[in-house]
């Protein structure tokens, strides 16, 4: 009779144990969608205010080793997009524009990219050439050729020096945070002028050309920021 | 695009200030005795003296066009630096500052030119000379007033046109919007028509069933069913409908629902802000969620069974336990003797009470 009892009673804190571990195991359900549910990352797409909005800071210590290949910072691939956010200062305009690549062609060895505004690019050893419309040269570059550090060409009655600034670079604009970005420093001058302009590009590693400002800074809004980004394809 | 602002970038720096010009020239000899030194095809007659510091550049292979061939640029790598330290027979000699490579003939040099002032004429003009002076003068400030002018009144027809092409734009973009409405209404009709025909025939092509509710003495409510369509109708005016206050975070309005590119019809559930796609379910917290909900459920069905085994075992076990227990014999025993059967003496034999 006592054994019975006591089996009984083991049977029943085996049941009543049983049923705290589900209600243990549905409170930790619970818990865990509500987590899941706040911690869902929406990538959305901030409003888009009519302003340059670009912070740039330039890091001591970088978090991790920055490539070098002109490869990781200006991915050239169908379908990529990037959207700008330029501003004209002579104008006094502020445009939203958006870039992408439509097209590849193989042609002498090597790849062309066609972008959907008439610009042609390919890629060339360390270097990216970006040909526009009007047959502007622009060269995309990510290590500076020794011995000078600097490749210095000339296009359409321009004298372009392109250096490499620094390396590490942190950007922040609008709202997002771009890191070991690469800074391209352009001087340019007319070929029989001596009055030198300059701007600075930053270009992010499996992103592309994210900012672009006067150089040196002179406390002046940017005057072409990257808005989104992305890969469209079918 | 990026040069075209260049160029006006350019244009207002050369309007706003005076710009020094440069002058290039080319590398004729490379000297090397110690200090490497070269000689340079332009001297004084171009701008070169003692001091001036040019700059060597080597062009590399031009920058041609991928599709057209077109050239259009040409790399000009850095050689060095070197300043100027004499002019012989019109050529100037400069010795190398700063070297990136060695100089070779045929390398360019840029530099700015540097002219020694002139000497002044102290010869006094004529005075027909002056007046000739003075005249021109004159008439140069009278072309540029009338080139102000000029520019000034050619400016209005140019804006008076941009206003019109505006103006035109605006008003085929309006008309454009008249025909794509009118175009929308057409086919709104059109489809209210396919709408009534299907709905017509699906109900007579089916055995239509009909239920009328008497909501009160003055409003019945009559439901026509026809396949899988509902058709409800107010038969009288005087049911009210009012809308019920829905609370706004769990609320699905009509306005939510969008019509996706795909055509299929999808229903954004606002504030509820749950995305049950793939990404949900490849979340590892979610499945880890669903597995201990799972499980939990699981459990609390065990607990159920066991504790209803329990029961129906424990019954068993209590009617067992009395059924064999020896006292419940001896009072059976008692029991049957004493109480359930008697002995019925009057008719001589036991019977059952």
């Amino acid at each position: 009779m006592a054994s019975l009892t006591r089996r009984k009673t083991r049977s029943q804190w085996i049941g009543r144990l049983a049923g705290l571990l589900g209600c243990v195991c549905l409170l930790a359900a619970g818990a865990g969608l509500w987590f899941t549910s706040q911690r869902d990352p929406h990538i959305e797409r901030q409003p888009v205010v009519m302003e340059a909005d670009l912070r740039v800071h330039t890091v001591s210590a970088p978090a991790r080793q920055a490539p070098n290949t002109v490869e990781a910072y200006y991915p050239l691939e169908v379908g990529r997009y990037w959207i700008y956010l330029r501003h004209d200062a002579v104008r006094g305009t502020t445009t939203e524009v958006e870039r992408r690549i439509v097209r590849r062609e193989r042609r002498d060895e090597r790849d062309i990219y066609f972008f959907d505004d008439g610009t042609v690019a390919y890629r060339e050893g360390e270097k990216v050439f970006e040909i526009d419309p009007e047959g502007g040269v622009n060269v995309v570059l990510a290590d500076a050729p020794p011995p000078s550090d600097s490749y210095v060409y000339r296009s359409q009655g321009l004298h372009i020096e392109k250096e490499i600034g620094s390396r590490d670079t942190v950007l922040e604009a609008h709202s997002r945070r771009y890191e070991n970005c690469i800074q391209v420093v352009t001087h340019f001058r007319r070929a029989e002028a001596s009055e030198v302009m300059s701007y600075a590009s930053y270009y992010s590693p499996g992103i592309g050309l994210v900012g672009r400002e006067i150089w040196p800074r002179s406390g002046r809004e940017p005057t072409e920021v990257l808005l989104a980004f992305g890969t469209r394809k079918l | 695009m990026l040069y075209t602002y260049f160029a006006v970038l350019c244009a207002v720096l050369c309007a706003v200030s005076a710009v020094a010009e440069t002058a290039t020239t080319r590398v004729v000899a490379v000297m090397s005795d110690g200090v490497t030194s070269v000689q340079l095809e332009a001297g004084t007659a171009q701008g070169l003296q003692p001091g001036v510091s040019v700059e060597i550049l080597r062009e590399g292979e031009h920058i041609v066009h991928p599709l057209s061939g077109a050239v259009l640029g040409v790399p000009q790598e850095p050689v060095g630096t070197a300043e100027v330290r004499r002019i012989d027979n019109g050529r100037a000699v400069a010795v190398m500052t700063k070297t990136y490579s060695t100089p070779r003939i045929g390398d360019m040099v840029e530099f700015e030119p540097m002219y020694p002032p002139s000497e002044e004429k102290s010869e006094e003009s004529p005075a027909a000379v002056a007046q000739v002076i003075e005249r021109v003068r004159g008439l140069e400030k009278d072309i540029e007033s009338y080139q102000k002018t000029q520019k000034t009144i050619s400016a209005y027809p140019v804006f008076a046109q941009q206003v019109w092409d505006e103006m035109g734009a605006i008003k085929s973009y309006l008309v454009t919007i008249d025909e794509r409405l009118i175009a929308l209404e057409a086919q709104q009709g059109e489809d209210r028509q396919h709408l009534a025909q299907a709905l017509r025939e699906e109900r007579g092509g089916q055995d239509a069933r009909e239920v009328t509710i008497r909501y009160d003495e003055d409003t019945d409510v009559r439901l026509q069913i026809a396949g899988k369509t509902l058709v409800i109708s107010v038969e009288n005016d005087s049911l009210h409908l009012e809308e019920i206050a829905v609370d706004t975070a769990t609320a699905v309005s009509l306005d939510d629902v969008q019509e996706n590119a795909a055509g299929d019809w999808a229903i954004d559930y606002g504030s509820l802000d749950l995305d049950f796609d793939g990404e949900f379910l490849e979340s590892p917290w979610v499945l880890g969620g669903i597995f201990v909900f799972i499980f939990g459920l699981t459990g609390i069905a065990i607990y159920i069974i066991k504790r209803r085994y329990d029961d129906v075992m424990g019954d068993l076990d209590d009617y067992d336990q009395d059924f064999s227990d020896e006292d419940f014999d001896e009072d059976f025993d008692d029991e049957f003797e004493d109480d359930e059967f008697e002995d019925d003496e009057s008719d001589g034999r036991y019977g059952a009470r």
